[in-house]
């Protein structure tokens, strides 16, 4: 058995709703190497909608955003965890969800719009926090649910890209 | 990731040798900096012109290396549009002097943001 195949056994025991989209694909991966599955996910991108470079750069960024949240705080930064991305390409989105077996959201949320302040002296300026701001400005409401032990977030980009 | 330097009419100028500033490389840009920038009074300029990806990790670390000028500007020149959008999104353009390229930071002593 693969390492891959292994890491994509424990989501295959949930029925999985993207199963019937044609046009959704899977990546299974685990954490330690986001950087890797980001790259492949993009290089999927890229091919399935070229020439969207605001949507390539807004998709990766989220993307990163979203699995690094996982490994650090529903994995605790630990490695060979596993996560899986799902995308599906409509029409006018793309459809994104993470899939992953770490702790539950707090509060079973996504975190609330916090937008950091710039406007404070130097000391106080904000050094973390900005992952989940990013997130809600290029991928407006991302929806969180968690299904027995696995967590589900869900969010959609904008085909052509966000610009604000 | 490494932080390599070089002065250019007394400007230190620090350029990641990396395109991504991810999660994977914030963690040694803030001691990196540190290093190179430890004992140096004048001005601090990072070339970011390479690099192509910076996520908030990345942004983080750019803040604390802010922090560890103790007053002074740290300017930033060459944001690549994705990098530039991470600033833009989360108001962290205002807290840093932004130039186009690093051939402005000689004409442009910061008055002028790009």
């Amino acid at each position: 058995m693969t390492a891959q195949m292994q890491h994509e056994r424990p989501f295959l025991r949930d029925a999985d709703p993207h199963e019937s989209q044609p046009e959704a694909r899977r990546f299974v991966g685990q954490t330690g190497e986001v950087r890797r599955l980001v790259a492949e996910i993009l290089r999927y991108l890229v091919k399935a909608l070229p020439g969207q470079t605001v949507l390539h750069g807004d998709a990766e960024l989220v993307i990163a955003e979203a699995l690094n949240n996982i490994e650090e705080h529903g994995y605790s930064a630990a490695h060979g965890m596993p996560v899986q991305v799902t995308l599906s390409v409509l029409e006018k989105i793309v459809q994104v969800e993470t899939r992953d077996f770490g702790v539950p959201m707090p509060g079973l949320t996504v975190p609330p719009i916090h937008r950091p302040d710039a406007g404070v002296s130097r000391d106080q300026l904000p050094e973390g926090g900005f992952g989940w701001y990013l997130i809600h400005n290029l991928a407006p409401n991302p929806v969180y649910r968690r299904c027995g032990n696995m967590n589900l977030l869900s969010f959609d980009l904008p085909i052509g890209g966000t610009e604000r | 990731m490494n932080l390599t330097s070089r002065t250019q009419d007394g400007i230190l100028i620090l350029t990641p040798d990396t395109d991504r500033i991810d999660a994977a490389g914030a963690i040694y840009l803030k001691d990196q900096f540190r290093d190179e920038t430890d004992g140096f009074d004048g001005r601090v300029v990072m070339d970011l012109s390479g690099v192509n990806f910076l996520d908030s990790s990345g942004l983080g670390a750019i803040v604390s290396a802010l922090k560890l000028l103790r007053g002074r500007k740290l300017e930033l020149a060459g944001l690549t549009p994705v990098v530039a959008k991470v600033f833009r999104l989360t108001q962290m353009d205002q807290v840093f002097i932004l130039h186009r390229a690093v051939s402005d930071i000689l004409t442009d002593d910061g008055a002028n943001a790009a």
